[in-house]
């Protein structure tokens, strides 16, 4: 039995569609995020758990029992907002002890349970400060503070990071997957940002116009996308429009070039498909180096051309390689990459088993493209 | 934010149909917008019997002959045609617009002092008093200006015993169309002072240093992006300043009391049965001040619109 | 002298242009009251306070003031109960019908006094089937007995209360959108708390100085009001000041200053109790 299920989710809002029929299940104590771009119906999903927007179709169950259509203060969910929402005209601890008070929670426990609660995220001594007299991360801390005094079954977070430096969005985030952790919490985050969510969730739901692209965990999504939206919205990645001329054997063609992925199972011959590589998996190669070992194995391709840029990026350093079938991102150990400058000519070398051939429709192809104009 | 209907709703899980979920969907959905429109009950009843059939019943009745109950258009014939009727038009007229207009522009300069000034103490005070001001009209203005510039006012007497200047010699009376403008300043003044301040805080240094940078002069500064800017909100007050006068009755009342031939003053002659004048005619003539009245809200409204549209709220 | 000499001469003077405006528009605003004072306390011969005792000393001074303190009390209090709930609950669940209440807070624009008094003399003073109809009912129920509330205080407390809805609904309607209503709403209640406990709990304490602020104009329209009371015949405290001013010009300047103090003590309040947040505007004006 799940948990937390919702089946068959919709929401219209005139003529446009939130939210397209979404199911999703969710264990007791896990940590679900929602990732998608803005517009994407995961705030939707998040508000209509919560009670405040009302389902066109569909049912949310908690631990099988039917809440769709229960009012939102009648919920045992506790929400954290984006921009905190913390109640301006009462101090840290009195935010944290409204929901108490209206359990009629005895004077005693509530004030034992506010202390334990700052304390638990790391406020001990800020009880009796008002919010504007709180930095953003402590304003927030006090909202989850506040959400968890109701002990909820289930706790929901909105982009809670979104507002805050980027600094403090890293501290926090690791905060809250520690608490969640301790207290065996079941939660649903939503974000945009997938380093975000590929550091605290247990699974992540990609989203894109109103339909999830792929329910997995971190590290299947990042490894393994299903599909183009979720390949390349969730890191970065070099992309090439392929044609598939041998299914069995793994060859592409780009342009004039053959390159070599792992053998595709559900493709044809003619297939058109996008072909995605990360960074990460690209190495570089000096030209002379290349001639005195010999070529490359019979999995591995290898492109030649020459450096256009080089940018340090702390522990590693990206390069910008033109080659013949374009641009090429490869992402290299800082150390590793002392020896390459701009101008040089190199190979880029990347193993056929680290690109992922997704079959490409035209719709996606259009998603992928409103995705990258955003992130300009 | 939509709330599902406020009750204690706890559903059970059901295997419905989806013809019967829709349908319980839909009665939720209804029994909840029902519930939304009777929490604005109230308040719409209270607007309706006090405010609105107020309204109603005096365009209907404009539209009755007082004597014979019928329909007729002879009130607004009298309306149009009887000389002191249209005079008294004339008068609220060129009352509200005088004192709108210079109401505005004196207005305006000093509220551009004041927005000027360095210190903000004296700012703050200058708001506070001129609030005072705005407040301070109706029968306590006629008096206290009585006691001014009256016959034997105190400035009136102090300019006789310390200037030898004559002003009721000179023709000046606080009891005619002027003094009344006089007056009526003292509250449109302060009115228009209490408006453009804000207004004029819209006006962001920035412009005025981009502007500088671009080569424009004060003058030109304040030709092609001050005024321009300003220009709706300048309107807007000028047409508060206008209603307010127009719908003012307490402060013509008491200085002139039946010397000064406007709107509202024959107006009340109807309410306070003064045999002159009838229902049906006092009925036209508040409809006619409702028009007028209604314009020029309609025309505030707008610039308003305007102000907000730019602002981009 | 060069063209930028000129034009910052130029500039000195407009400048100067508007804190002479300014200047003048002070003594304009001041001397009418020191004269107004001066005037009020000669009696016969030099100063005295003669004008005030009399007034103080008579009977009507208290009556009259006591109803309108009354008046004004009632109205205020039924002004802010009627409008802050309306206008939360139109934010939270019918957001579309904001531009209704603000078309219906400006009509008293519309609808001065001196007309409001016409027409409520004809709602309420004589039958009308239009009117019966459209009021479903309400106005024959009110118009006659047990109510007969034509010319009634109580239905000067209800034209009152019109006569400052502008003045009422702007402020609550300010202070409210500058709070983020809608997320402490929702932040209430998925913390179990209902509609009534979010209003009075979270809301209000939040939109404090937007009531207060028309709490005061409201108390301040009231206390001043004369069209309204005198047309319905009621004995305000404004009528005692016109009775009594007509026939008596020294009488008639210290009640005006008592009257100036009033507003004065009505506008300070608003001034010290509202604590302004920055960027917020405090509603001080009240036009008459």
């Amino acid at each position: 039995m799940a948990y937390l299920a919702i089946e068959n989710l919709a929401k219209y809002f005139g003529s446009v569609t939130a939210v397209d029929h979404v199911s999703l299940e969710i264990e007791r104590g896990e940590f679900l995020t929602l990732l998608g771009p803005s517009g994407c119906g995961k705030t939707t999903i998040l508000r209509m758990i919560a009670g405040f927007e009302i389902p066109s179709e569909g049912r949310i169950l908690l631990e099988d029992e039917d809440i769709t259509n229960r009012p939102a203060n009648k919920r045992p969910m506790g929400m954290v907002f984006q921009s905190y929402a913390l109640f301006p005209h009462m101090t840290a601890e009195q935010n944290i002890a409204f929901g108490m008070e209206i359990k009629r929670l005895p004077k005693e426990q509530v004030k034992r349970r506010c202390a334990e609660l700052l304390e638990l995220v790391g406020l001990a001594d800020a009880g009796r400060r008002y919010p504007h007299q709180l930095s953003g991360g402590q304003q927030q801390r006090v909202a989850l503070a506040r959400a968890l005094a109701i002990e909820p079954k289930v706790l929901l977070l909105d982009e809670p990071l979104s507002a805050l430096d980027a600094k403090v969005r890293v501290n926090l985030r690791n905060e809250i997957r520690r608490i969640q952790q301790q207290l065996k919490m079941t939660a649903i985050y939503v974000t945009h940002d997938q380093e975000e969510a590929l550091a605290i969730s247990d699974r992540i739901a990609v989203m894109a116009r109103g339909h999830i692209e792929q329910l997995d965990r971190p590290e299947e999504i990042y490894s393994n996308p299903h599909t183009v939206f979720a390949a390349t919205f969730v890191g970065s990645s070099n992309q090439f429009h392929a044609i598939v001329e041998s299914p069995a054997e793994g060859i592409c063609r780009v342009g004039e070039m053959q390159l070599r992925v792992p053998p595709l199972r559900e493709r044809r011959k003619g297939d058109r498909v996008l072909l995605v590589i990360r960074p990460e998996e690209v190495t570089l190669r000096n030209v002379e180096e290349m001639g005195a070992n010999g070529s490359p194995g019979i999995d591995t391709n290898m492109l030649s051309g020459y450096i256009e840029l080089r940018t340090f990026l702390g522990p590693f350093t990206r390069f910008l390689v033109r080659s013949s079938l374009g641009m090429l991102t490869a992402d290299v150990h800082s150390q590793s990459a002392r020896g390459y400058e701009v101008g040089q000519q190199v190979y880029a070398v990347f193993p056929a088993s680290a690109s992922q051939a997704l079959l490409l429709d035209a719709a996606e192809a259009e998603l992928v493209q409103m995705v990258d104009a955003e992130r300009i | 934010m939509q709330l599902p209907a406020t009750g204690d709703e706890v559903g059970a899980s059901s295997i419905g149909t989806a013809q019967a979920k829709s349908r319980r969907r839909d009665k939720i959905r209804w029994s909840y917008t029902l519930t939304s429109w009777l929490g604005l009950l109230p308040f719409l009843l209270f607007c309706l019997l006090f405010e609105i059939l107020p309204a109603v019943i005096i365009l209907e009745g404009s539209f009755v002959d007082s004597n014979t109950n019928a329909p007729t258009l002879n009130n607004y014939q009298r309306l149009l045609s009887v000389p002191s009727n249209i005079h008294a038009f004339q008068n609220s007229v060129a009352l509200s617009a005088v004192t709108a207009l210079l109401g505005s522009i004196i207005g305006f300069l000093a509220s551009y002092g004041i927005y000027r000034l360095r210190s903000n103490w004296l700012r703050n005070f200058l708001i506070g008093f001129s609030s005072i001001a705005a407040n301070f009209a109706g029968v306590p203005l006629a008096f206290a200006f009585v006691a001014t510039l009256g016959v034997t006012g105190f400035v009136t007497v102090f300019l006789k015993n310390m200037l030898h200047l004559d002003l009721y010699n000179l023709g000046f009376s606080i009891y005619t169309f002027w003094g009344l403008v006089l007056v009526y300043l003292y509250f449109q003044l302060p009115l228009m002072i209490l408006v453009s301040v804000p207004a004029l805080a819209v006006l962001r240094p920035e412009w005025r240093e981009a502007a500088t940078n671009l080569g424009a002069s004060g003058t030109t500064y304040w030709r092609r992006i001050a005024l321009p800017v300003l220009l709706p909100s300048l309107i807007a007050a000028a047409l508060l300043l206008f209603a307010n006068a127009f719908g003012a009755y307490a402060t013509a009342y008491a200085l002139a009391q039946g010397n000064i031939n406007i709107v509202p003053i024959l107006i009340s002659f109807v309410v306070a049965g003064n045999v002159g004048i009838d229902v049906g005619l006092g009925n036209a003539l508040a409809v006619g001040m409702m028009v007028v009245l209604v314009v020029a809200v309609f025309i505030y409204t707008a610039m308003l619109r305007r102000v907000s549209v730019w602002q981009g709220r | 002298m060069s063209a930028v000499q000129q034009k910052s001469r130029a500039r000195a003077f407009i400048v100067s242009l508007d804190a002479l405006f300014l200047l003048l528009v002070v003594i304009y605003l001041v001397v009418p009251l020191i004269a107004t004072l001066v005037f009020g306390l000669q009696g016969g011969k030099g100063l005295d306070v003669h004008s005030y005792q009399e007034i103080f000393t008579d009977k009507n001074f208290g009556q009259t003031l006591q109803l309108s303190l009354e008046l004004a009390l009632a109205t205020t209090l039924l002004a802010v109960i009627l409008v802050t709930p309306t206008v939360y609950w139109v934010q939270m669940r019918l957001p579309g019908v904001r531009i209704v209440l603000d078309i219906l807070s400006l009509i008293p624009f519309a609808v001065p006094p001196i007309i409001m008094s016409l027409g409520l003399l004809e709602v309420y003073g004589s039958s009308n089937l239009l009117i019966n109809v459209l009021s479903l009912g309400l106005v024959p129920i009110l118009s006659n007995n047990p109510f007969n509330i034509v010319n009634t205080p109580q239905l000067l407390v209800c034209a009152y209360v019109i006569v400052a809805l502008p003045y009422v609904y702007r402020p609550i309607d300010n202070s409210m959108r500058a709070i983020n209503t809608t997320v402490l709403t929702e932040a209430a209640y998925s913390l179990g708390s209902g509609w009534w406990r979010t209003f009075l709990r979270i809301i209000m304490p939040n939109i404090w100085p937007g009531i207060i602020s028309a709490a005061l104009l409201t108390f301040s329209t009231v206390m001043g009001e004369f069209t309204l009371a005198s047309l319905f015949g009621i004995f305000t405290f404004p009528i005692y000041l016109n009775e009594v001013g007509q026939s008596d010009a020294h009488k008639a300047a210290s009640l005006a200053v008592l009257s100036f103090l009033l507003t004065l003590l009505c506008v300070l309040g608003i001034i010290l109790l509202v604590r302004r947040r920055p960027g917020q505007q405090v509603e001080i004006a009240a036009a008459r």
